[in-house]
């Protein structure tokens, strides 16, 4: 499963209503040091991005499925529409993360290794070899204004792969709903500005030393089975 | 450590500085705002240089180089006398001295929009790096040296730069600083100049809307104001704080004055969207984006906000900022004591 949060369950029922239980999130472990992938990111930046950022959208995501529980129970509309802004971007925040994690691994465990089978063939298919698609995720990163995300999809409608940027917290989802991430790059500031200040193009182009090619091609090759 | 007033927020050319690099090339800056670039240059532009060497052998070759001379004593004259930023010319020893007045109406007077009278040229503006009223020290402890080095000397700077790229072919060129931004919001479609645009602008404004020693309390007019708009200072600070802290992704926090309802307000905006684009006038604006304070102050925001609140914010160019708002805005009449 690509995500793999672990769900609590938690009950919002105070003693005589109806039962309802919203299920919450908790932020998920990461499956390596926040040193581990030095020199590509550093263990500070590791360490704010999941004990800080990566909570804040956990834990204001929670607290708006809360409020959007309540407003959903109310019949409640116009605040159930309000709500959905704070949905996405602490929502979208979380989903985005998680899978960020899995898609670095440290180079001892085989980060940065280049993919075979179905996703090497697809790749040389779809942009010619893996350096073109490593150039166009570069360059479309480094061209991005402001916060976002650039991935690399496996859009499941079309079967090929696409390179998409989304902009702020936005899953992959709201550019297309057969899109599949199979890759996310965290272009956020937060995620680089510590260790390598303004200079984007540079944390574009060491994350590649780190990223999890295994992943990316199961995630690959159980969605376009 | 330096503190200047801030500058008015109309880029009025302040003055002229020529200076002649070399015979061939002139490079002069207009105010700080603005550098005229070197002229389109052909290869027969280079002011000293022969055209062709002429057969000074015969009569007319005499003649025809005597007329070269002459020519290029005539411009040679011409950009020795070019006037300096005060209006004075520059006399060289081969020069004669004439009166001023002999001067401009002689056809020797420097003609900036046509440097090389029969060349093909043409003249160009862009803008320039603004540098903030204070040493880039000077914000410490609440603001790094680190962070304003890089904020200004490279995410600032390389805005600048992009929108000078995008003035080569854009159809906006001409236009003032504020006047661009309006017009590439595009009422939200912004067009490709706009983010570039906005953000010089916007950086511009926030570097001047801070000071060495700032923070504490307004004065005098500026604080009724606030009271009157938000009921009292620390009510106006938490609704700041907490605008703020509401944005959602990369954004400014604004204080501005709205137009129509002649009060001041408070706004988050995305990205590189100011009071400009909706009409208003902007009065503080603080970057939200996280080059702004992650240096400083990782992830805590809220810490980064008070600072600038309490540590950095110049109401001195806020007073400043709304007295030129008053030319534009009817905020009610003067308290006038009654004898």
């Amino acid at each position: 499963m690509a995500l793999r949060s672990v769900v609590s369950r938690k009950t919002l029922a105070p003693a005589l209503r109806h039962y309802r239980s919203l299920t919450t999130f908790t932020l998920p472990d990461l499956p390596y040091d926040y040193g581990a992938l030095e020199p590509a990111i550093s263990g500070e930046i590791m360490r704010l991005h999941h004990q800080k950022h990566h909570q804040t959208y956990v834990t204001n995501y929670n607290k708006a499925l809360e409020q959007l529980d309540a407003a959903v129970s109310k019949g409640d509309a116009k605040g159930v529409v309000q709500l959905q802004s704070a949905l996405k971007f602490n929502g979208g925040g979380h989903v985005n993360h998680s899978i960020f994690w899995q898609n670095l691994k440290p180079v001892s465990e085989g980060g940065g290794e280049p993919p075979h089978g179905a996703l090497g063939w697809a790749i040389d298919k779809d942009f010619g070899s893996l350096e073109a698609l490593v150039k166009k995720i570069n360059s479309e990163g480094a061209a991005l204004q402001g916060s976002g995300w650039v991935w690399l999809a496996l859009d499941k409608e079309q079967k090929i792969l696409k390179v998409e940027t989304t902009p702020n917290q936005d899953p992959l989802v709201t550019k297309g709903v057969s899109l599949v991430p199979l890759l996310g790059v965290d272009v956020w500031e937060h995620a680089y500005y510590l260790q390598y200040k303004n200079v984007r193009p540079d944390y574009l182009a060491n994350i590649w030393n780190v990223i999890n090619w295994k992943y990316a091609s199961e995630v690959y090759e159980k969605e376009s089975a | 450590m330096i503190y200047r007033p801030p500058l008015m927020m109309d880029y009025s050319v302040a003055g002229v500085n020529t200076k002649l690099s070399t015979i061939a090339e002139i490079c002069y800056t207009i105010s700080s705002n603005f550098v005229v670039t070197e002229t389109l240059r052909t290869p027969s532009s280079k002011l000293l240089q022969a055209d062709t060497p002429t057969n000074t052998d015969t009569v007319e070759g005499k003649e025809i180089q005597k007329k070269k001379r002459e020519r290029e004593k005539e411009m040679v004259l011409q950009l020795v006398m070019a006037p300096n930023w005060c209006g004075c010319g520059v006399a060289s020893a081969n020069s004669t001295k004439i009166s001023t007045n002999a001067f401009k109406m002689s056809s020797n007077r420097f003609n900036f929009s046509k440097p090389y009278p029969g060349r093909a040229y043409r003249v160009t503006a862009y803008y320039s790096l603004t540098t903030p009223p204070y040493e880039l020290d000077a914000l410490e402890p609440y603001m790094s040296k680190r962070t304003v080095e890089i904020h200004w000397g490279k995410h600032h700077n390389e805005h600048v730069e992009r929108l000078n790229k995008h003035l080569k072919t854009s159809a906006f060129y001409g236009h003032t600083l504020e006047e661009m931004v309006k017009a590439t919001y595009n009422n939200g479609s912004p067009l490709v100049e706009f983010n570039d645009s906005s953000s010089v602008w916007s950086h511009d404004f926030f570097w001047e809307s801070m000071q060495p020693n700032g923070g504490s309390m307004p004065k005098g007019g500026v604080l009724d104001q606030i009271k009157k708009d938000f009921g009292t200072f620390t009510n106006f600070k938490d609704e700041f704080t907490f605008a703020a802290l509401s944005i959602f992704g990369p954004g400014w926090v604004w204080l501005y004055l709205k137009k129509n309802e002649r009060k001041l307000a408070v706004a988050p905006t995305q990205n590189a969207i100011s009071p400009l684009v909706w009409g208003d006038i902007p009065i503080i604006g603080l970057d939200m984006w996280e080059h702004a304070y992650y240096l400083d102050y990782k992830d805590d925001r809220s810490a980064y906000v008070n600072n600038f609140l309490d540590h950095l914010v110049s109401w001195h160019s806020v007073m400043v900022r709304m007295m030129r708002a008053e030319a534009f805005v009817n905020l009610g009449e003067p308290k006038i004591p009654v004898a």
